[in-house]
Parts: structure tokens; C-alpha cells; sequence
């Protein structure tokens, strides 16, 4: 999900930093250090890819697509295809409609808070679906907030919203969850956006709205249909939000695949879903791709500070301030509301007919760490988090030990001289294959991992490796995509000074790359942990009953009818909140650069 | 001492060097002058060893140096754009050198105060170098390579990026760092497009063209004797025109016929096409010897001399300089005379 300025300061051609090793060694050196992230893509992604393939289109061991045939014939089927494809237009187009106002106040305006605004918003961005889920059950749910408090006003007792199990409470999930992008995706690229292109139409006669629509929005137009195409792809393959929020009313293929995995235990059928899920993520990522190559393209980007004003206007600052409002309305009150909930008792079943009592609790907390005999746990569920970060910091790791030398050799191999034109092909090819986990569904991940490791030749369904693993499928994209910007960011200059000041290449690596590179280390580590602590999709199907994570526990506990267990879910959810929020403060706050990638 | 012997190197996209041979003595500063594009930079990166040659060789002393990495070779590169390392504040960036031969810290905190000295730096140690001004940035890249007092400096364009004023108030600072620094004279190689720079610093100017060595020598001899019209014009001589011999020292040309001194003319090498340079200082305004009849188009003021742009009869424009005196005006056509010692002859075209 590339989206970067170019170079600041582009270089004298006939300088000496085009000036490099040939090419040949260039492409073996990145060879050589691709090889375990290839081998591991091979193992952990084709594998299990393949394994699915066989069973949808194979199961038998020779080609059949009887289950394909069937599933393109099922009215449930289509039924289940048709919503998740309208759901996700609507959740994008939505999310636009709130992101957009957003952006254009980001870009174009400097104003106090805006840092903290867009850490804020960047918060929801890596919060776990079930945190997500959970968090909305405690805004719009029959004993939210909101409800809670509507009772009050009326003296009911029964919940006047009845938001849970329809299609608004998912859209309104899903604009929480995907604002970010279009603040990021959308905002950057504005901001960089030199406004004196728009001054030139104005100039030229154009009215400020013709300025607009004949200048400003074709210039934006590649980032918003990028983003909107980025919302889309995660709109469409939602798990968590639809299987809470939606209840047993809604399925996406993603929850389908689950439940024919989970529940009904048919394989072939779930392969099957898979396989349309992957096709149509594919091609929906490699859209993306094609998109984003033309965000990169060059533009006369400008500094932020050349393009921003402050608010001076009344006018100005009244709509700042709805805008921010709304924004933080949206994104704050769902977690703040879940946050509270987790501490905050409730009596109204028994007894008093009227209102709710409430009164402040520490017992859902407590409760984590008492092993009832009655819980589906061994162990408290206090353990999760244990086995939770644990997992995340093997997660961690392995992405950073399999991302750096991706980055490096998708890097460095492109700074080569000879034979530009022939090495091209050759870096783009790599880099969309090395991005092809992130197009492909958690879910789909999960099944190709139950499926090809339960059985010979590799069963290793037992090992405790296996979950840190599909964590580092989902993460191994993202940490690639915060390193590889901060070492392309180095200039070759820079290493070839180190050289002639008599820094053997070693040396140099150490004095100059690992020092500069450093904070998007720490960046894309951050990213592989708060990930791996929050995935569900994948999760849910490979790990097993006796290691629970924490989204597998807050699920368990969500699915557990009473208030105890309810409690239990936000209170181990908040926990989880706090951890994801803690991350994605601190990675904002190392940030390198102006402009960020996702 | 530092040899090239018959370096080539190719490039699918051009700027490779074809057969370059060139020597620096020890103590010498050697000016590498050409346009860009001309294989300057090539040429750099095959000496430091950032490049391996196609042909030839780059020996130190007599020794060749082929194999051998860039970060054993003890040369200094100063970068155009300076590649201070962001992250490093001043202090560590000149002492990065000295770091990476292990010397002590005692003697890296006083070799590095003795650099910043020497580049009028004292006192910015601990500065950052993000918040350095162009002119302080160009100096503590040049305190950085010298300070590991490397056998050879290389300069790649070092006031490339520097404005007019400071470029000139920096040009006459340079020769003096390059000369006093660890108490020796600097072997350096000094590569520019700029042939002010290039005169103003080097004890020798080896001017290139199209990945070829041209002409080797120093300031003063490559300015009045270039070796062929290239040279001339990429020098600002642009007063070229086709000539033919003819008997007693006189060539015939577009514009007329000139005569040159016996001196100029028995240097002539009989090749088949020759070229004349009218040198900007050559015209009179009374005289006898090689009339030329023009008519005024421009007239400029440039301080010390006057310059005014010409149309000959027949051909192209000629560019001549005159002392302050009265002179004709924008419209007028003078009868100009040419002196016969401010004339060249010249190979090729």
C-alpha cells in the first residue's frame, strides 16, 4: 500500500550516486537475501493456498467441481456473495462521505490538536474487530450507553434502539474502523498537493468550485479511488464486526467460511467460498496496486508548510469544529463507552422493575483471574493475555527478521545502475507477490493453515509455532511497507561516504543504515505486535480450545449469555484497547517523515 | 602519486569514459573540468573503487589499486550534495573517519576541533547538521574528508549548490583549507563545470569531453592555447570561424582574411580543416592590419570592459570586448581591426 513522496532533493543525473556495483551482483545479493522470506511465503501462504485449491476443486484427489458447481447454484450462496458486496459499497461510500470533510480540513488547515486528531484517529485503525465489536455493543447495544440512557429519559424497560443485528450497526463499525484511510490516504496527499495549481485555474478564470472540479479533484482522484478501493478490500473481507455486530442474520463470505468450517465442519464447501474470495480480493488488490503506483506519480508535491493555513476565519473555524466533532464523536465515544462500561455495574434484572442501578466495580476484572470450574477455560482467563503476548512477541520477531531483509533487497537492488530498465520488472514482480498475504483474506489464511498442516506431510497442527506464524503471514506486508520507505529513504551518498571515510560495507550498514532505519524498526515492530494481539480471523480457526488469545476469549465470552461473562468481554477488551491504543500513540509519535505509508 | 592508465568504462546509457590517462603528483591539485555528462563523475567513482573499470587501471605510487575496496583505499570524497550523515551531529561527522582507522578518542576530539577550525567552524561540535546553512554544511563536509588526512581528496563538485556570493567568498577559502591542513599540501583531484573554479583553485586543469581527456595543462596555457575549438568555446571563447591557408601566414575565411604573427602561424599544424579564434580582446577601433567591417547589434556595460555584439558582412555573430573608451553606438558600422597576436589557429571545427 505504497503511497510516498518522492525524493525531496532529486539528484544531478550524472552524479556519483547512480553510480553502482552491476547489476548482476545487485539482483544476487537481493536474491540471497529474499530467500527465507520466499521460502517462508512458499510454506506458510502457497501451501495452505494450494491445499484449499485441492480440496475446493479436488477433493477426491482428481478435479471436481461439483462443490463449486453446487455453490454457484445455491440461492444462499449468492445470497451471501450479493451482501458482502453491498455491504462493502455502502460501508465505503459512507466512509468517504464522513472521511472527505476530514481530510480537507487536515490538508489544507493547520490548527492546534491536529496531531492529536489524527494519532486518534489513527487509533481505531489497529484496533482488534472483536475490541471493535464489543466496544459498539456498548454504545448501541439493548444495555449500551445509549440505550441506558433513553430509558432513563422514558422510564422503559425495554431498549427503545434496537441498532444490534441490523445492517446500520455494521456500517457504522466499519465507517469507525476505516475513516483513518481516507483521513491518511486522502489527507496526505492533499496536504503535499500545491495549492498554487488550484491559484493558477483561479487565475485563469476559473471560479473557486470550476478550480475545484476541473483541478483539485482530478489531481486527487487516484488517492481517493485508492482509498476508497483500500475500504473497500477490508469492508469486503470484515470478519469480527459482521459475526458480533450482525449476528446469526448476516454473512460475508468471510463469516460463512467460518461457520462452514466451525459449525457444519464442510471443507469442501468452505474451500469453495474461499476460492471466490480470493479471486475477487485478488483482483481488488491488484487494483489497488495499479492505483497507487499513480498516487506515486510525479505531481508538484510541496511541503506541508507551503500549503497549509491557519483557521482565521469565524466561518472557518465553526466547521473545523463540527468537522472535528463529528470526527471524534465518531471514533472516541465507541471505545470511551466501552471503557466505562467494563468498570461500571449494572442491576436490573432482578428485583427494581424501573431503571438500572449502576455503580463503579472492579469485579469483571477480578473475575479474570478466578478459574471457575464452570468456565470452558483450564486455566483463568487471565491467561490469554499471557499467551497473547507471548504469541505477538514471537509474531514481532519473526516479521521483523523476515521483513528487513525483504525491504532491503526490494530496496537496494533498485538503487542499481546497470540495466535499470531490466530490473524493474523484476523488483515489482517481488514486491506484489511479497504483498499478496495482505490481499488475501484472515479467514482463508486460517482454513489454508487447518487445512495443509493437519495432515502429512507437514502436521504440525500441534506446534506452538503455528499461531505466531499466520500472525506473521497478516503482519509480514505491513512491517514490510514501514521499513522499506525509511531505506529508500537512505541515500546511496550516505553509504558510499561511509565507504571512501574507510567504513568497510559492514561497518557502514551498522554506522549509517541501522541508526537511520532504527525508529521504522521500532514502527513496524510495534505494527507486528499490535496486530498479532488483536487478530481474530485467522485465529479463530487455528488456534486450539487450550491456548486461547485474547479476541478468542472476549469472543467465547461474548457468545456466553450473562452479565458476568459480558463484563468479562469489555473488560478484557479494554485491556486489549489500552494495549493497541498504547502501540499506535507511540508509533505515531516515531513516525519518520512527513507523510507515512499504511 | 595517483596514475590512470587508459581507463575505460562503458554505460548502456552513455557517460562512460573511453581510454582516459592522467597523472597527479603528490601536493598537486588537479582540476577535472567539463560539461555534465562529460564522464567527470565516472571517473570519481572508478579512482574511489565505487566502479570497476571495463579496461585500464588506477595505480597509487605505481601500485595498482584494482580490487581493492573503496574503504581501503585512504581516498577522501567530497560529495556534491555532501551526504552528512543525518543522524550524526557535526562533531561525529568529521570524526567518522578517524573512527572507522580506530584511532583514540583523545586524538579524534583533536584532530576533529583542529578541522572545524581550519573551516572556520569552532564552537558548531554539537550542532545538528539538519540545521546547518548551505555554506556550513559544504564546510563540515569538506573538514570530514579532510580530517582523516586521506592521500587523496577528491571534490565533486563541492560549491555546486551554493549560491553566486558565497560560492565566491568560499572559492578563495578553499585553496588556502587544501593547502594548510595537517601542515602538508593536499593531493587533490577538483571536479567542476565551472571553469572559474577550476582556474581560480587548480595547479592543473584537465578539461574533458564526451568521456575523453581533451587537453591537460595549466590554467593560463589551456586558456591561450586550446587544444581545439571545444576547448575554446566551452572556455566562453565563442569567436570561431572556418579558415583555409593561404600563402604568407594569412587565412581565408567567411568573414575575410586574416593575418596572424609568423609566430602563431608556424605552430599551424596542416591539417585539413582548421579553425580561427578572434579572441574577445582582439578588436581595435583604429589600425591597419586585418580590417573587418561590422555592424553594431548590442552594447553592454560590464564594469571594467564594455562588450558589444557584432554582425560581420557575412557570417555569424562575433562578441568583442573593449577598455573603457568611446565607442560606437547600437546601428553603427565601424571598420574593427584584429590583432594578429590575439588570434589562434585551431584544429578541427
Amino acid at each position: 500500500m505504497a503511497f510516498r513522496l518522492r525524493s525531496p532533493a532529486p539528484l544531478p543525473p550524472r552524479s556519483l550516486a547512480r553510480a553502482v556495483a552491476p547489476a548482476f551482483f545487485a539482483n544476487a545479493a537481493a536474491l540471497f537475501l529474499l530467500a527465507l522470506p520466499l521460502l517462508f511465503l512458499a510454506l506458510f501462504y502457497v501451501y495452505p493456498l494450494v491445499s484449499i485449491l485441492r480440496l475446493g476443486l479436488a477433493p477426491q484427489g482428481r478435479l471436481d467441481l461439483a462443490p463449486l458447481a453446487a455453490l454457484a447454484g445455491d440461492a444462499h450462496a449468492q445470497r451471501v456473495v450479493g451482501f458482502t458486496l453491498w455491504q462493502a459499497v455502502l460501508s465505503t461510500l459512507l466512509t468517504l462521505a464522513v472521511g472527505l470533510p476530514g481530510a480537507y480540513l487536515v490538508a489544507r488547515y493547520d490548527f492546534r490538536g491536529k496531531g492529536l486528531l489524527r494519532a486518534l484517529a489513527g487509533v481505531p485503525f489497529v484496533m482488534p474487530t472483536l475490541v471493535v465489536a464489543a466496544a459498539f455493543n456498548a454504545l448501541i447495544g439493548p444495555r449500551g450507553w445509549i440505550n441506558l440512557g433513553l430509558m432513563a429519559l422514558f422510564r422503559t424497560d425495554t431498549p427503545p434502539l434496537n441498532l444490534m443485528n441490523t445492517l446500520g450497526a455494521i456500517l457504522l463499525a466499519h465507517i469507525f474502523y476505516n475513516t483513518t484511510i481516507v483521513l491518511r490516504l486522502v489527507g496526505d496527499f492533499w496536504a503535499h498537493l500545491d495549492p498554487r495549481l488550484a491559484g493558477a485555474a483561479r487565475v485563469l478564470g476559473a471560479d473557486g468550485r470550476r478550480a475545484f472540479t476541473h483541478v483539485t479533484l482530478p489531481l486527487l482522484a487516484p488517492a481517493i479511488l485508492a482509498a476508497a478501493l483500500l475500504v473497500f478490500i477490508f469492508d469486503f473481507t470484515s470478519f469480527g464486526v459482521i459475526l458480533v455486530l450482525g449476528g446469526p442474520r448476516f454473512a460475508t463470505l468471510e463469516v460463512e467460511i467460518y461457520r462452514q468450517t466451525i459449525s457444519l465442519f464442510n471443507l469442501p464447501t468452505a474451500a469453495a467460498l474461499s476460492l471466490t474470495q480470493l479471486a475477487c480480493t485478488l483482483a481488488f488488490t491488484l487494483l489497488y496496486a495499479r492505483l497507487s503506483a499513480r498516487v506515486t506519480a510525479p505531481l508538484p508535491l510541496r511541503p506541508q508548510a507551503f500549503t497549509q493555513q491557519p483557521l482565521n476565519t469565524w466561518r472557518a473555524r465553526l466547521a473545523a469544529g463540527v468537522i472535528v466533532g463529528g470526527l471524534l464523536a465518531l471514533l472516541v465515544a465507541p471505545l470511551a463507552a466501552l471503557a466505562l462500561r467494563s468498570f461500571t455495574r449494572l442491576e436490573a434484572a432482578r428485583g427494581e422493575r424501573t431503571a438500572v442501578q449502576t455503580g463503579f466495580t472492579l469485579a469483571f476484572y477480578q473475575e479474570l483471574f478466578v478459574n471457575r470450574r464452570e468456565s470452558i477455560f483450564y486455566a483463568p482467563p487471565f491467561a490469554a493475555v499471557g499467551n497473547s503476548v507471548g504469541v505477538a512477541a514471537a509474531t514481532t520477531f519473526l516479521s521483523l527478521a523476515l521483513s528487513l531483509p525483504t525491504a532491503l533487497a526490494l530496496t537496494r537492488s533498485g538503487s542499481a545502475r546497470l540495466n535499470r530498465s531490466s530490473q524493474i520488472p523484476f523488483r515489482e514482480w517481488l514486491d506484489s507477490v511479497l504483498m499478496l498475504p495482505l490481499g488475501t483474506s484472515a479467514v482463508t489464511l486460517g482454513l489454508g493453515f487447518l487445512v495443509a498442516f493437519s495432515r502429512p506431510p507437514l502436521a504440525w497442527r500441534a506446534s506452538p509455532l503455528l499461531l505466531p506464524l499466520a500472525h506473521t503471514l497478516v503482519a509480514f506486508p505491513f512491517v514490510v511497507r514501514s521499513l522499506s520507505p525509511a531505506l529508500r529513504g537512505i541515500r546511496p551518498q550516505l553509504r558510499r561516504a561511509a565507504a571512501s571515510l574507510g567504513a568497510s560495507p559492514l561497518r557502514a550498514f551498522q554506522e549509517v543504515d541501522l541508526p537511520l532505519i532504527g525508529r521504522a524498526v521500532m514502527v513496524g515492530g510495534a505494527f507486528a505486535f499490535a496486530i498479532s494481539l488483536g487478530e481474530f480471523g485467522a485465529t479463530a480457526l487455528v488456534a486450539r480450545p487450550d491456548f486461547p488469545t485474547i479476541p478468542i476469549a472476549i469472543y467465547t465470552f461474548l457468545s456466553q449469555p450473562g452479565a458476568l461473562n459480558y463484563g468479562q468481554a469489555l473488560a478484557l477488551s479494554t485491556i486489549l484497547m489500552a494495549v493497541c491504543a498504547g502501540g499506535i500513540l507511540a508509533i505515531e509519535s516515531l513516525r519518520v517523515g512527513e507523510v507515512g505509508e499504511f | 602519486m595517483l596514475e590512470l592508465v587508459s581507463l575505460s568504462k562503458s554505460f548502456g546509457d552513455g557517460g562512460g569514459l573511453d581510454d582516459v590517462c592522467l597523472t597527479v603528483n603528490r601536493g598537486e591539485i588537479v582540476s577535472l573540468l567539463g560539461p555534465s555528462g562529460c564522464g567527470k563523475s565516472t571517473l570519481l567513482a572508478l579512482i574511489a573503487g565505487l566502479e570497476t573499470p571495463d579496461a585500464g587501471e588506477v595505480r597509487w605510487d605505481g601500485e595498482s589499486l584494482a580490487g581493492l575496496p573503496p574503504h581501503r583505499r585512504s581516498f577522501g570524497l567530497m560529495f556534491q550534495d555532501y551526504a552528512l550523515f543525518p543522524h550524526r551531529d557535526v562533531f561525529d561527522n568529521v570524526a567518522f573517519g578517524l573512527r572507522m582507522q580506530n584511532a583514540p578518542e583523545t586524538e579524534v576530539a583533536l584532530r576533529v576541533r583542529e578541522a572545524l577550525a581550519l573551516v572556520n567552524l569552532s564552537g558548531f561540535e554539537r550542532r545538528d547538521v539538519n540545521t546547518l546553512s548551505g555554506g556550513e554544511a559544504q564546510r563540515v563536509a569538506l573538514a570530514r574528508s579532510l580530517c582523516p588526512r586521506p592521500r587523496l581528496l577528491m571534490l565533486d563538485e563541492p560549491l555546486g549548490a551554493l549560491d553566486r556570493t558565497l560560492r565566491d567568498a568560499l572559492l578563495d577559502e578553499l585553496r588556502g583549507m587544501l593547502r594548510a591542513f595537517g601542515g602538508r599540501a593536499q593531493t587533490a583531484l577538483y571536479v567542476t563545470h565551472d571553469q572559474q573554479e577550476a582556474f581560480a583553485l587548480a595547479d592543473r586543469v584537465a578539461l574533458m569531453n564526451a568521456g575523453r581527456i581533451v587537453q591537460v595543462g595549466a590554467p593560463e596555457e589551456v586558456y591561450n592555447s586550446p587544444a581545439s575549438p571545444f576547448v575554446a568555446r566551452f572556455l566562453g571563447l565563442t569567436n570561431l570561424v572556418e579558415a583555409a591557408p593561404d600563402a604568407d601566414s594569412a587565412f581565408t575565411t567567411a568573414i575575410g582574411r586574416f593575418r596572424l604573427t609568423s609566430r602563431a602561424s608556424r605552430s599551424t599544424p596542416h591539417a585539413s580543416r582548421l579553425t580561427l579564434l578572434l579572441r574577445p580582446d582582439c578588436a581595435r577601433l583604429s589600425g591597419s592590419a586585418n580590417r573587418l567591417r561590422v555592424r553594431i547589434l548590442e552594447r553592454s556595460f560590464r564594469g571594467v570592459y564594455t562588450r558589444l555584439l557584432t554582425q560581420p558582412e557575412r557570417g555569424p555573430h562575433l562578441i568583442f570586448d573593449f577598455p573603457p573608451q568611446p565607442l560606437p553606438q547600437v546601428g553603427e558600422t565601424v571598420d574593427l581591426f584584429l590583432d594578429p597576436e590575439r588570434i589562434t589557429v585551431l584544429q578541427g571545427e
